[in-house]
């Protein structure tokens, strides 16, 4: 039954961050993600230090906000001509060494761990029940996690079309009447929502990864955005999955095997995806420089044809017996009426 | 009040802040910043495996972590090559990965029944406490040779910043010192880990370097500037956290430097980055 709930809630949290992870990829904001899970950090300990109580809605309150700020603050950054890379790891690492200073300062009197928070450890998960009037309704991150999942879906759906004009053509989204601004305020804040409610559970690194491995990944495999949607789903599960699996059997920081897990899926992916993979590539290329070398030979054929003399000419043995087997020249070496056929095709794609 | 803890803290903390600042100014031109923040969680898998392998030797430590760090810029560069991927997706997926890695093997080396591996965690939020003699020697021996490379290759260094274009038609090869520059700066960021911490480390790169560049014109200046601020930034810290009662001295330091770069960006007069066109 533990082990049922702690599967639910990686797949759950992986599913959570995923999806504002793709549409953060998509627009280029990536490396947000990072900053947010370090800044948050400050806006968790200011609000435990206003309201004392680690478990409260102000702490998603004061997180969310902190979330905000930082991707305010580095727009600002980027207007005074600081690059947007930049911006991003001076806005971020300010915010986190003076939560870590504030921890540290009162860490007595503090239920905050820095490690936990940080490095998270999902196994725990399962033990903290959310329990609303005498309801067990299942463990707190799932139950989090799962709200910050639908409310993503549901927006997603919502604001499909704003979220497609503003993301690849944000000229003509101006123009029918959307905000590109607006849009991209709404992803962070939910962005910020889900890095809260994940990285109570998972940690704040594996966050970023969940948010950008199973996006990239979907990335690599498809042109069309709505199969990117749900490929990124089905990746993030897998990879929560088997990461999952393997943290058990070698008994090793689970956080630490799912973003491992998902790095692993992704070089996968990148080597041997079809078409498009590494690997796949490799092969194409050399098809076509064959290809390449026996449209050069059919040439070299073709224009000795003229002189009748195509038997005096110097050609690899390999290569004629191949355009002989495609049925482009006859024993004599002179060219077919299939041989010209693809002589005219050079230059056009087959 | 100068006793000899303080006096190694200090030290090292303005040496680190020094060379990271003055190296941070590559990153910085390059527009690179946050290649520093892959590195840096990169370099976490090199830390634990070079424990499992030579057990707690700093120098060996140092090596392993620097060459993760290399093997992670280059799997990033690779990566983003090869595909349509935007470089930033894939130095956040790389770094949070690497970090992973490093997390798994980590609690690996913890359930091994040799001891001494308690203090392998502070090379995550680093811990000046720990720091010794014998890093300050490390330092010096890896930041001196650092230092007369920047100085020796100055121009190439110079051009590789602002005229790519030179470079290449000069026949210099690019891609070396794309390299070679790469792997100071995981050096710099494998020296610091054990003060700084790896969340933090590519912070003392980036500030200084920014702030600098707000008061400066030219690169040569830029850099000595950063430099101080750095290295200004560490002596501050290490004695603020010396003075003060449970002040973490990496944070307290990054913290100065963020705050010098944010205030020079309010008050630092806008300096001059290109010839403006006069009128008519």
């Amino acid at each position: 039954m533990i082990l049922v709930d702690l599967f639910l809630t990686g797949v759950v949290v992986s599913l959570a961050c995923a999806l504002p992870g793709l549409w953060l990829m998509l627009r280029g904001m990536s490396m947000l993600s990072d900053a947010l899970t370090h800044s948050v950090l400050l806006g968790i300990v200011v609000t435990y230090f206003i309201v004392g109580d680690v478990s409260s809605p102000w702490m998603f309150i004061g997180a969310v906000l902190s979330g905000i700020i930082t991707a305010v603050f580095v727009d600002r950054l980027q207007q005074r001509n600081v690059s947007a890379d930049a911006a991003i790891g001076l806005v971020f690492a300010g915010m986190f060494s003076f939560a870590i200073i504030l921890i540290t300062q009162f860490a007595d009197d503090t239920h905050l761990d820095l490690d936990a928070v940080l490095l998270g450890e999902i196994v725990f998960a399962p033990f903290d029940r959310m329990v609303i009037a005498g309801v067990n309704l299942g463990p707190r991150a799932m139950v989090m996690n799962g709200i910050a999942l639908l409310l993503s879906t549901v927006c997603m759906w919502v604001f499909w079309k704003e979220l497609v004009y503003t993301t690849f053509d944000a000229t003509s989204a101006v123009l029918v009447g959307f905000s590109p601004a607006v849009i991209s305020i709404g992803l962070v804040t939910l962005s910020s929502f889900t890095v809260v409610t994940a990285f109570d559970a998972v940690g704040a690194i594996l966050v970023v990864a969940l948010m950008t491995a199973a996006p990239a990944s979907a990335f690599l495999l498809t042109f069309r955005l709505k199969t990117m949607v749900w490929l990124t789903m089905l990746l993030a599960m897998s990879a929560a999955l088997i990461g999952m699996v393997a943290a058990m059997w070698l008994d090793v920081s689970v956080s630490g095997a799912m973003a491992t897990a998902a790095g692993v899926q992704f070089v996968a992916v990148w080597l041997l995806a079809p078409k498009r993979g590494l690997i796949a590539r490799a092969f194409e290329r050399r098809g076509l420089r064959h290809e390449v070398v026996l449209l050069a030979h059919l040439m070299h054929l073709a224009s000795h044809h003229i002189d009748a003399e195509p038997h005096r000419v110097h050609a690899s043995e390999q290569c004629l017996r191949e355009l002989t087997q495609r049925g482009w020249i006859d024993e004599r070496r002179m060219l077919t009426a299939s041989g010209y056929a693809r002589l005219n095709d050079v230059g056009t794609r087959k | 009040m100068i006793d000899s803890v303080f006096l190694v803290i200090a030290v090292a903390a303005i040496l680190i802040g020094g060379i990271s600042g003055a190296l941070g100014v590559v990153l910085v031109l390059r527009k690179r910043s946050l290649l520093g923040d892959a590195i840096a969680h990169a370099t976490l898998p090199g830390v634990a495996l070079s424990y499992l392998l030579f057990g707690k030797d700093p120098l060996m430590l140092v090596v392993g972590a620097s060459i993760a760090g290399i093997i992670g810029v280059a799997l990033v560069v690779l990566i983003t090559n090869t595909t349509r991927l935007r470089t930033d997706v894939v130095m956040g997926m790389m770094l949070a990965v690497f970090f992973g890695v490093g997390m798994v093997l980590l609690t690996y080396i913890q359930k091994l029944p040799t001891t001494g591996q308690a203090g392998l965690t502070s090379f995550i939020f680093g811990q000046a406490a720990a720091v010794v003699w014998d890093d300050v020697v490390l330092l010096i021996a890896f930041g001196a040779p650092m230092l007369a490379v920047v100085v020796l290759a100055w121009p190439i260094i110079h051009a590789f910043c602002f005229d790519h274009a030179w470079v290449e038609v000069r026949g210099l090869p690019a891609f070396v010192v794309d390299i070679v520059l790469m792997l100071l700066i995981s050096v710099i960021i494998a020296l610091g880990l054990p003060m700084v911490g790896a969340l933090l480390m590519s912070a003392l790169l980036v500030a200084p370097a920014v702030a600098a560049r707000q008061w400066v014109k030219s690169m040569s200046a830029m850099m000595v500037l950063a430099a101080i601020i750095g290295a200004s930034g560490g002596l501050v810290g290490a004695y603020l956290s010396a003075t003060f009662e449970r002040v973490p001295t990496g944070p307290t330091i990054v913290f100065l430097c963020v705050m010098v770069a944010l205030i020079s960006l309010v008050i630092a007069p806008r300096v001059r980055t290109h010839v403006r066109r006069g009128p008519a």
